[in-house]
């Protein structure tokens, strides 16, 4: 079967191409259209899918859509009526969106792609999700539990997932509706620290290192989690379900002291009382969100017996939460889809799509190595066009000898190497790089390159074979969750002492365990580096500045290096160390013109 | 426009079947006052004369 998934219209809009149970490739919009988790329908995403599978619409068996928005839209007018007349702007706004277009989508998408109605299907919103990382991760069983804001009515649902010759199906077994979302309260006490909504719930895990836990009791009160995984909102300390632009009410900042204002300045140097309460705040919600997470895959563990646990969904990118569970939930093996978020569940309706209804085969396939790529020569003749000035490496030792040498001088360097990757964690293929021994990278990164927060972590890349050198990775431990940065590991007191730019404040770091198969080019530059320095560790961090999507083709990477302090680019087997002066304005335009 | 006419009718079709025959049967009011607003809305976007009248009605 061929099968084109799609996601669109809340946010990280995306699609992804399956073709006999195979995903060939998948991306989202933001890549393409330089808008940061960008909702808008992914026409170019979808252009770039069916390129890559030479395939055009007529060609396709379905087009899958993630979600049901007729049972979205159920749910937002049963959530207006029973919170009327508070809800009343909410409800005006949300109605005359849906009015005017969401609730319209299938005739949108055959407008927009040309597909005949037929050809339309609709998958459920936490079944995509489900479906993205169970047949992704080649499990023969697995108990599946997504969790995230909210999808048509559930926020956190328990699936079992049977995948054999018999048999292959997600059938939930356990489901808790809104408004009682783990994903929902951890958002509302992000927009309470001051970061936006569904951007900065990753700051508020970083800055969590930085607190104490002191009010966890007090959220354990306006947000109970039982046992078994059921968790009970206070209503009148949120307000997610009657605003669409401010979650929480004056009655949580009575409970926990006045919110940070917007995207206000915040500097941890500072140490007074207003930062030391936000910190403990982040803290707090930080372990309020893992005991709850813990507590449903335990239940997941109860009601299905299986060995297996699969992650999805936006709470499933709690990377330091991964961790508890991988340890604590009673599991021998623990899968995240790389995009567990919204852009993924594209992924996950096309493949339940193919293998549940079509019957197509289970297949092997890379989750990580989804996104556009670009060969040497089409790198080189573009950096020709746009009269940079370039090294071309045909060797790989050669190349990654390059770049071990810059690193070991203290440069940074940028990496674009094959295909870019599927979901917001870079792995080498649109990376940063610099050397983790340096005291000053952290600030250097953050502040002189990425121009974003002082408190924010950088994640280590380390060859697989060293991993147990540096982490603590415990016994008999699962190693599926490192490959795509998925959860964070303690750092042996040797790292904390010789690799400061990747150790958090608490001791920890997001490790990506790195291998020859699924980057051959990072690995290179590793072994370049340990060679050079006795350390197979590199700092690897998005590429992009704040506020910017990832960087995705040539032209992005170069743009990218022209307005960043970045040292040396390097795209597939070629060096660029010199800007122009047409670098230092108007940058895009020039780009365009060229 | 035929088609997309069709189609919206189709989807509109859906949900009123869908929500009569779930729990939320009660939306079914709230669903028909909506259509009947969305209606009108539509009626003034595509002609601008029948603006005064809808504005006195409102």
């Amino acid at each position: 079967m061929k099968v084109l998934g799609i996601s669109a219209w809340f946010h990280d809009a995306a699609a992804a191409l399956v073709v006999d149970g195979k995903v060939t490739a998948a991306a989202q919009e933001e890549r393409f259209s330089r808008v940061k988790h960008d909702a808008a329908f992914p026409a170019q995403a979808i252009s770039f899918v069916l390129q890559h599978g030479g395939l055009c619409i007529e060609d396709l068996d379905a087009v899958v859509f993630y979600e049901k928005p007729l049972r979205k839209f159920e749910r937002l007018m049963t959530t207006h009526l029973r919170a009327a007349p508070r809800s009343w702007r909410q409800f005006i706004s949300a109605m005359s969106t849906w009015l005017s277009s969401r609730l319209w989508l299938k005739a949108d998408i055959v407008e927009r792609l040309g597909c005949k109605p037929e050809q339309i299907v609709f998958s459920e919103h936490h079944l995509s999700h489900a479906a993205s990382i169970f047949f992704t991760a080649q499990r023969k069983e697995a108990a599946v539990v997504c969790a995230d804001g909210v999808g048509e009515w559930a926020c956190t649902t328990i699936f079992d997932g049977v995948d054999d010759d018999d048999n292959v199906d997600l059938v939930p077994v356990a489901e808790q509706h809104f408004p009682h979302s783990i994903g929902l309260v951890y958002s509302a006490l992000t927009a309470y620290l001051g970061f936006r909504v569904n951007n900065g719930e990753y700051k508020v895990m970083g800055l969590a290192a930085y607190g104490e836990p002191r009010f966890v009791d007090e959220l354990h009160r306006i947000a109970r989690v039982d046992d078994d995984g059921v968790v009970d909102v206070d209503l009148r300390f949120f307000s997610f379900h009657t605003h669409d632009s401010q979650s929480f009410t004056p009655a949580l900042e009575a409970l926990l002291g006045p919110a940070r204002a917007p995207d206000a300045d915040l500097d941890l140097s500072r140490d007074d009382d207003d930062t030391r309460r936000w910190c403990d705040v982040a803290a707090s919600i930080q372990l309020w969100a893992e005991e709850a997470m813990l507590a449903v895959c335990r239940e997941a563990k109860r009601l299905t017996g299986r060995r297996h646990l699969c992650l999805a969904g936006g709470v499933a990118l709690n990377s330091v939460a991964n961790r508890r569970i991988a340890e604590e939930a009673g599991f021998d093996t623990v899968d995240v889809h790389p995009a567990a978020g919204d852009a993924g569940g594209a992924l996950g309706a096309a493949l339940y799509v193919s293998r549940v209804v079509g019957g197509d085969p289970r297949v092997a396939m890379s989750r990580n190595r989804l996104g556009p790529s670009s060969t040497t020569e089409a790198v080189a003749e573009r950096l020709q066009a746009l009269g940079l000035t370039f090294e071309q490496h045909e060797d790989e030792d050669d190349l990654a000898a390059a770049i071990a040498d810059a690193l070991v001088d203290g440069q940074v360097c940028a990496l674009v190497s094959g295909a870019a990757e599927w979901g917001p964690r870079a792995l080498g293929h649109r990376s940063i790089l610099a050397d983790p021994r340096r005291h000053d990278v952290r600030d250097h990164v953050n502040v002189r390159i990425k121009r974003r927060e002082r408190f924010r972590p950088f994640a280590p890349a380390v060859l697989v074979e060293d991993v147990d050198e540096w982490f603590d990775t415990g016994a008999g431990a699962d190693r599926t969750l490192w490959s795509s940065m998925q959860s964070v590991l303690p750092a042996k007191q040797a790292a904390r002492e010789q690799m400061p730019g990747v150790v958090h404040v608490d001791g920890t770091a997001r490790v990506q365990s790195v291998d020859d198969a699924e980057h051959p080019r990072l690995a290179h530059a590793l072994r370049a580096f340990k060679a050079r320095t006795g350390v197979g560790v590199l700092l690897n961090t998005s590429m992009n500045l704040r506020g910017d999507p990832p960087v995705c083709s040539v032209l992005d990477a170069v743009a990218f290096f022209a307005q960043s302090s970045i040292d040396v680019l390097v795209v597939e087997n070629c060096i660029v160390r010199t800007r122009l002066a047409w670098m230092t304005s108007s940058v895009r335009a020039h780009l365009e013109a060229a | 426009m035929l088609r997309r006419t069709r189609l919206i009718a189709q989807t509109a079709v859906e949900l009123v079947v869908g929500i009569a025959r779930g729990p939320r049967w009660w939306l079914l009011p709230f669903v028909f006052v909506l259509g009947v607003t969305a209606l009108a809305l539509l009626f003034v976007t595509a002609f601008e004369y029948a603006a005064p009248f809808v504005y006195t009605v409102f």
